[in-house]
C-alpha cells in the first residue's frame, strides 16, 4: 500500500463516528485520571502552603518601596492591619485563603486542564484527531531535542509558537464548521473566515500576535518581583493582543468589503438573492467570528502563562507559597500579587461636597458689581457679565480643587461611603493615596496624618505618613474602621502634629487619588469578564470598518475607521482634557477657536462614554474589577452602537450602485 | 420585417420577462454634472423562451443596460422591468442567472467552495447542492481541479466556473455578457449548444457578445446598440439576408459547367454568376476534429477537460433526443419565408411590435430555381413542359439534370447547414 492511500485510509478512520466516539471516551478518561492523580498527589494534606493561616495579615506597604525598607511605624494597631496581629474573631479565615489565592492555584490548573481536553474533543470531532495528533508528534520531534541539547529558549518558543498556531486553527475549523448553514448571512461569514486565513493582510496580524505571545514570556526579568512580572505580562499580554487584534479587525473589516466592490466580486453576490443586511451581517459575524478564534487563543495563552507564574516562587520563598524564613506566613511579594495584582476589587472615591454652579455665578456678578459700583462708570452691565461669565470656569475650577487640597497645618475630613459590603466580606481594605504639592519634586517626601475612627471602639486612631510626592501610595486597613452604616471616615492633616512635622505648602490630591479598595470578586471571573468586554469592543470596531467601506475606498475607509478606533481609545484623555479646556481664554476673552474645538470634541467625548468605560487592560493590571452591572451596562450601550453602526451600513449599501467604485 | 408579422396580436404582460421603456443612464461626476450618456431611450422587449441577443461596439451601452437591469446601477429615467418587478427585488434575483462579462470570483476559493458558496445564496439544501455541484462541476470539465483555488484558475477555466455559478438555481432567465470569452472552440461550442438546450427547455436567455458569429447561430432576436440607442432589431434571418442575392451549392464543378450556367442565367433571368469559389472548411470544425482525435489517443492535459453532457437538472423534460434528431429539426424543409421587400428591411426603432420567436432556420431563395426547373421537369407523372427548350449544343444535359434536380432527391448531407 502506497503512503499516498495509507494517508487517505487514516483520513478516513478519523473521520468515522466510531473513532470520533472512541477517542473522546479516551481523551476524557486520561484526563480524569491524570487531574486524580495530580490532586492526590500535590495536594496533601500536610502541604503548609495548603494550610490556611491563622495569623496572616495585611502589611502597610508601598508600591515602589524597596522590599527590604522597614515599613512605616504606626500606633494604630487596631486600624492598621500588620503581620504579626490576629484578624478579628469574627473575620472569616476562609475569607483570607480565598483571598490570598491559594486555592485559585488548583482551580488554574483546572481550567487549564479542561481547555486542552475541550481542544482535543474538538479536534476529534472536526475529524482531524490523527491530523493534529502527527502534528504534536512531529513538534515534539523538533522541540524535545533543542530543550535536551540546551537550547531551552528556542525550544519553548517553538512550542508556545506551535501551541498557538494549532490551537487558533481548531477554532477557525469550528467557526466554520458552525457557520455552514445554508442561509446568504452564514455563507458570507464563512467565506470570511476562509479570506482571513488565506489572504496575506490578515495573516500578517495573526503571525505577529502568535510570535507576540509566544515571546513575551521570555521578556521578563526573573530578578524582578513575582508580582511586577505578572503586572507586566498581563499589561504587555491583553494590551498587546488587544491593540493587534484592533488593527487586525480595522483592517480587515475593511479590505473584506472595500476590495470586493473594487475587484467587482461583489457582483456575483448581490445579483443573487441577498438582501442588503444580510451581507453586511454576514461580514460582520465572518469578522467577529475570527476575533473570537483569536480573542480566545490569546486569552487562554494570557490566563494559563499567569496561573503559571503565579505557580512560581514568589520574592523570599523557596517553593510556591513557601516562606524562606519558616515562618508559614505570606511574604510580601506573595501577599501583594494575591490581594492586589489577581484579585477583582472594587473602588471608592470619598464624597465631596457639591460645587453650585448657580451659587457661585451670583456669588461672582455680586463681587463684580461691588467692583464696578466702586470704579463708578468704568464698567457697564454688560460688561459686567461678560468678565463674570468669563471668569466662572476659572472660579468653578478652582473651588472644586480646594476640596482636595488641604493648606500648611489644616485638615480635611473625607468620607466614603457605601462600605457596608466591604466590612461583611471582612477582608483587609485598601486607601490609595497620591499626595501632589508644589512643583511635585521628587526628592521631596511629606508628613500627614491619617486619623481614623474605630467602630468598635469609637475611638480616633491616629496613623502617621510620609508620603513621596505624586505617587500612589496604598494603606492596607481593617474592616473595623468601616461603620455600621458603611462609612468609613478618615482626617487627614497637612503635617503631622504628633511628630511636630509641618509643612510649608498646601498638599492636593489628585482625580481619583483617595480611593478605598477592597476585594469584591474572584480574578478568574474578572478576567473573563474583561475578555468579554474586549471583544464587545472589537465588535464595534468592526462596525464603523465595514460602515465606512460601504461608501468609500479602501485607503480613505481605513483610515476614517483609525480614526473612529483612536478617538474611542482616547476619549478618556479627551474628556479629562475638556474639564479644563474651557469655552475662555486665560484672560477671560470667548476664544470662537476653543468653542469650534469643544463643539468637535465634547460629543466625541460623550459618544465614546460607554466604551472607555470599559479600561479592561487597565482593571486587569491594577486588580480592580468590571462588575456584572457595569459590564452589562457599557456592553449593553456599545452594542447598541454597533448594531446602529450596521444598520446604517446597510442602509448605505442598499442604496448604492455597486457598479461604481471610487467615482469609476 | 415580414408583413405577416407587421401587427402582431398583443401578447400577456406575463410572458414579458424583461421590458424597458425610454430607458435612460447618465453617469455623472463628484459634482452631479452629466458626463456621459451610456443609454439613451432604450426600449427593448424580451419575451418569455427568448434568446434575445443585444450587440453593439464597445461603449454602445449593452454593458450598463445588463447592469440596471441586475440592479447594479441605477436608471437616470424610464421604466425597467424584470419578470414584472424592478431590478432590485430581491425575490426576481432568485430566478435568475449572471454570467458577468469577466468572472469575478473570490480567488482563495477552490471551485467547488464556489459553487457551494452561491449555492448557499439561494438556500439550497446540503443534499441539492452538493448534487448540483458535482453536475455542474462535470458539466464544465472541472471536476479534476476541482480542490485548486480560483486564482489559480487560467482565464477560460474561470469562465468555465462562472457558467456554472450562472446555473446553479436553475434560472428561468439567464443573463450572459461575454459567455465565450477565453473558451477554446470547442467551449465555446458547447457553450452554444448549452444555450441552445436551455432555449428549448423554456429558459430565456439575453446574450451580449462580440463573437457575432456565436450570437447569429443561437439567437431568436437580436438589438443592435450605437451610442446607447437602439439601431436595429429583428430577427437574424430578417436582418441578414441579403434578398437580393442567391446563394447556390453543389459539388465540385468544372469550367466548362461553370460557364454555361451563366450563360443559362443571362438567358433565362438576365442574372450573371457574381462570384465562383470552393468553401473552407471552417477553423472551428478542423480544431474540433484535431482535439476529438487528441482525446481519443487519451493523451494527459493538465487544464479543463471538455465537458460533459448537460447537468441533468439543466436537461429537458421530454430530452434524450438523438443528435441526428436534432440536425434533422434543423436543416428540416420548413415552411418558406415570403421574400422580404427591398425597402422593407426593418428599421431601428420600428414601432411595431416585435414578431414572436419565429423558426430559427432561414430559407433559401428558391424562386429562380423553381424558374429554372420548370423547363427541365423530370418528376414521374409530372407534365411535360409545354414547349421545351432545346438544350443548347453540346450541352451536358446529364450534369445540368443533375444541378437541377429537386431538392429532396439529394443527399442529406448537401443539404444547407442551418446551424452549428
Amino acid at each position: 500500500m502506497s503512503l499516498s492511500d495509507r494517508l487517505a485510509k487514516a483520513n478516513q478512520l478519523q473521520r468515522s463516528p466510531r473513532f470520533k466516539i472512541a477517542a473522546a471516551i479516551a481523551v476524557v478518561a486520561l484526563a480524569a485520571i491524570g487531574f486524580a492523580v495530580w490532586w492526590t498527589i500535590l495536594n496533601a494534606p500536610a502541604d503548609p502552603a495548603a494550610a490556611p493561616p491563622e495569623q496572616t495579615a495585611a502589611e502597610t506597604l508601598p508600591d515602589d518601596a524597596p522590599d527590604d525598607a522597614d515599613a512605616p511605624e504606626s500606633d494604630a494597631d487596631s486600624v492598621v492591619a500588620r503581620r504579626d496581629q490576629r484578624f478579628e474573631p469574627r473575620v472569616d479565615p476562609d475569607a483570607v485563603l480565598e483571598a490570598l489565592g491559594s486555592r485559585d492555584a488548583n482551580l488554574g490548573v483546572a481550567i487549564g486542564l479542561a481547555s486542552v481536553v475541550g481542544l482535543t474533543l474538538l479536534v476529534i470531532w472536526l475529524g482531524a484527531g490523527l491530523t493534529y495528533l502527527a502534528i504534536a508528534l512531529l513538534a515534539a520531534a523538533v522541540v524535545v531535542p533543542l530543550g535536551l541539547f540546551g537550547v531551552q529558549t528556542l525550544a519553548v518558543l517553538l512550542a508556545g509558537l506551535a501551541t498557538l498556531a494549532a490551537s487558533f486553527t481548531i477554532f477557525i475549523e469550528t467557526a466554520r464548521a458552525l457557520l455552514s448553514s445554508s442561509h446568504p448571512v452564514f455563507a458570507v461569514a464563512r467565506t470570511v473566515v476562509s479570506e482571513a486565513v488565506r489572504m496575506k493582510i490578515s495573516l500578517v496580524f495573526i503571525l505577529l500576535l502568535m510570535g507576540w505571545l509566544a515571546a513575551l514570556p521570555f521578556l521578563l526579568d526573573d530578578a524582578q518581583p513575582l508580582r511586577f512580572r505578572v503586572q507586566t505580562f498581563l499589561q504587555n499580554g491583553t494590551a498587546g493582543a488587544f491593540w493587534s487584534l484592533a488593527l487586525l479587525t480595522m483592517f480587515f473589516s475593511v479590505a473584506t468589503l472595500a476590495f470586493e466592490q473594487r475587484d467587482k466580486i461583489i457582483w456575483s453576490t448581490v445579483v443573487k438573492p441577498v438582501r442588503a443586511w444580510h451581507y453586511v451581517l454576514g461580514k460582520w459575524l465572518g469578522v467577529m467570528a475570527v476575533n473570537a478564534a483569536l480573542l480566545a487563543v490569546a486569552a487562554a495563552g494570557i490566563f494559563l502563562f499567569t496561573e503559571y507564574l503565579r505557580a512560581q516562587p514568589a520574592r523570599g520563598e523557596i517553593a510556591p507559597y513557601v516562606a524562606a524564613d519558616g515562618s508559614g506566613e505570606p511574604t510580601q511579594d506573595r501577599l501583594i500579587l494575591e490581594a492586589r495584582v489577581l484579585t477583582a476589587r472594587a473602588a471608592r472615591t470619598p464624597l465631596l461636597p457639591p460645587v453650585s454652579q448657580e451659587v457661585v455665578e451670583a456669588e461672582l456678578r455680586r463681587r463684580v458689581q461691588e467692583t464696578a459700583a466702586a470704579d463708578a462708570g468704568v464698567l457697564s452691565e454688560a460688561e459686567q457679565r461678560r468678565i463674570a461669565e468669563g471668569l466662572l470656569p476659572a472660579v468653578i475650577e478652582q473651588l472644586e480643587a480646594r476640596r482636595t487640597s488641604i493648606a500648611p497645618f489644616d485638615d480635611k475630613e473625607y468620607v466614603f461611603t457605601d462600605l457596608l459590603e466591604a466590612r461583611e466580606l471582612g477582608r483587609p481594605i485598601t486607601l490609595r493615596y497620591t499626595v501632589q504639592a508644589g512643583a511635585n519634586s521628587p526628592t521631596d517626601v511629606f508628613a500627614l496624618l491619617f486619623e481614623f475612627v474605630d467602630s468598635t471602639t469609637g475611638a480616633n486612631v491616629p496613623v502617621s505618613i510620609d508620603a513621596p510626592l505624586n505617587v500612589a501610595q496604598r494603606l492596607d486597613l481593617r474592616p473595623s474602621v468601616i461603620s455600621d452604616t458603611g462609612e468609613l471616615r478618615v482626617r487627614i492633616y497637612n503635617g503631622d502634629p504628633t511628630r511636630q512635622l509641618p509643612n510649608d505648602l498646601t498638599v492636593r490630591f489628585p482625580p481619583d487619588g483617595l480611593q478605598v479598595l477592597y476585594a469584591k470578586g474572584g480574578y478568574t471571573a474578572n478576567f473573563f469578564r474583561i475578555t468579554v468586554a474586549l471583544f464587545i469592543k472589537l465588535g464595534f470596531i468592526a462596525a464603523a470598518g465595514i460602515f465606512a467601506a460601504t461608501f468609500l475606498s479602501f485607503p480613505v475607509a481605513a483610515l476614517l475607521s483609525f480614526l473612529v478606533l483612536f478617538a474611542a481609545e482616547t476619549s478618556g484623555f479627551l474628556a479629562g482634557a475638556l474639564d479644563v479646556y474651557g469655552p475662555t481664554t486665560i484672560d477671560g476673552e470667548l476664544s470662537p477657536f476653543r468653542v469650534v474645538i469643544r463643539a468637535i470634541a465634547t460629543p466625541i467625548a460623550g459618544v465614546f462614554t460607554g466604551y472607555r468605560s470599559l479600561d479592561a487592560v487597565d482593571r486587569l493590571v491594577d486588580g480592580r474589577i468590571l462588575s456584572w452591572s457595569e459590564f452589562a451596562v457599557a456592553g449593553a450601550s456599545i452594542l447598541a452602537f454597533t448594531a446602529a453602526t450596521l444598520a446604517a451600513a446597510a442602509t448605505i449599501f442598499k442604496n448604492r450602485e455597486l457598479a461604481t467604485y471610487s467615482g469609476h | 420585417m415580414t408583413q405577416a408579422n407587421a401587427n402582431p396580436a398583443p401578447r400577456p404582460d406575463a410572458d414579458i420577462v424583461v421590458l424597458t421603456q425610454g430607458l435612460t443612464k447618465v453617469f455623472k461626476d463628484f459634482w452631479m454634472r452629466p458626463r456621459a450618456r451610456a443609454v439613451e431611450n432604450l426600449d427593448l422587449e424580451i419575451r418569455r423562451g427568448e434568446i434575445y441577443g443585444l450587440l453593439g461596439p464597445n461603449g454602445s451601452g449593452k454593458s450598463t443596460t445588463i447592469k440596471i437591469l441586475l440592479g447594479l446601477l441605477h436608471k437616470t429615467s424610464g421604466r425597467v422591468a424584470v419578470m414584472g418587478k424592478p431590478p432590485a427585488d430581491v425575490a426576481v434575483k432568485d430566478r435568475i442567472g449572471v454570467l458577468p462579462e469577466e468572472s469575478y470570483l473570490y480567488p482563495f476559493l477552490n471551485a467547488r467552495e464556489t459553487l457551494d458558496f452561491y449555492a448557499k445564496l439561494f438556500e439550497l439544501d446540503r443534499a441539492a447542492r452538493k448534487r448540483r455541484i458535482d453536475e455542474l462541476l462535470d458539466m464544465v470539465g472541472l471536476s479534476a481541479v476541482a480542490h485548486r483555488q480560483i486564482k489559480e484558475y487560467s482565464k477560460g477555466m474561470q469562465r468555465r466556473i462562472g457558467l456554472a455559478q450562472a446555473l446553479i438555481n436553475d434560472p428561468e432567465l439567464l443573463i450572459l455578457d461575454e459567455p465565450t470569452t477565453g473558451l477554446d472552440p470547442i467551449g465555446a461550442k458547447q457553450v452554444k449548444d448549452l444555450i441552445i438546450e436551455l432555449g428549448r427547455r423554456g429558459k430565456t436567455i439575453l446574450l451580449s457578445s462580440h463573437q457575432l458569429s456565436d450570437v447569429e447561430d443561437v439567437v431568436d432576436r437580436l438589438t443592435i446598440l450605437y451610442g446607447g440607442r437602439k439601431q436595429a432589431e429583428g430577427r437574424p434571418d430578417e436582418l441578414l439576408t441579403a434578398s437580393a442575392h442567391t446563394l447556390l451549392e453543389t459539388d465540385e464543378l468544372d469550367d466548362d459547367t461553370i460557364a454555361r450556367i451563366d450563360e443559362l442565367l443571362r438567358a433565362r433571368a438576365g442574372r450573371a454568376l457574381h462570384r465562383v469559389s470552393k468553401p473552407r472548411q471552417r477553423l472551428e470544425d478542423l480544431f474540433i476534429d484535431i482535439v476529438e482525435r487528441a482525446r481519443a489517443t487519451n493523451l494527459a492535459t493538465g487544464g479543463a477537460l471538455s465537458g460533459g453532457a448537460t447537468a441533468a437538472f439543466l436537461r429537458s423534460a421530454d430530452a434524450e433526443e438523438r443528435p441526428e434528431d436534432v440536425i434533422e429539426s434543423l436543416t428540416a424543409a420548413e415552411p418558406a419565408a415570403e421574400p422580404a421587400e427591398p425597402d422593407a428591411a426593418p428599421q431601428a426603432g420600428a414601432d411595431a411590435a416585435p414578431p414572436p420567436p419565429g423558426p430559427r432556420a432561414a430559407e433559401p431563395e428558391e424562386a429562380v430555381i423553381d424558374d429554372l426547373m420548370a423547363a427541365y421537369d423530370h418528376a414521374p407523372g409530372g407534365a411535360e413542359p409545354a414547349e421545351a427548350p432545346a438544350p443548347p449544343e453540346g450541352a451536358d444535359d446529364a450534369l445540368i439534370s443533375d444541378l437541377l434536380a429537386p431538392r429532396e432527391e439529394r443527399d442529406d448531407d448537401d443539404a444547407p447547414e442551418r446551424r452549428r
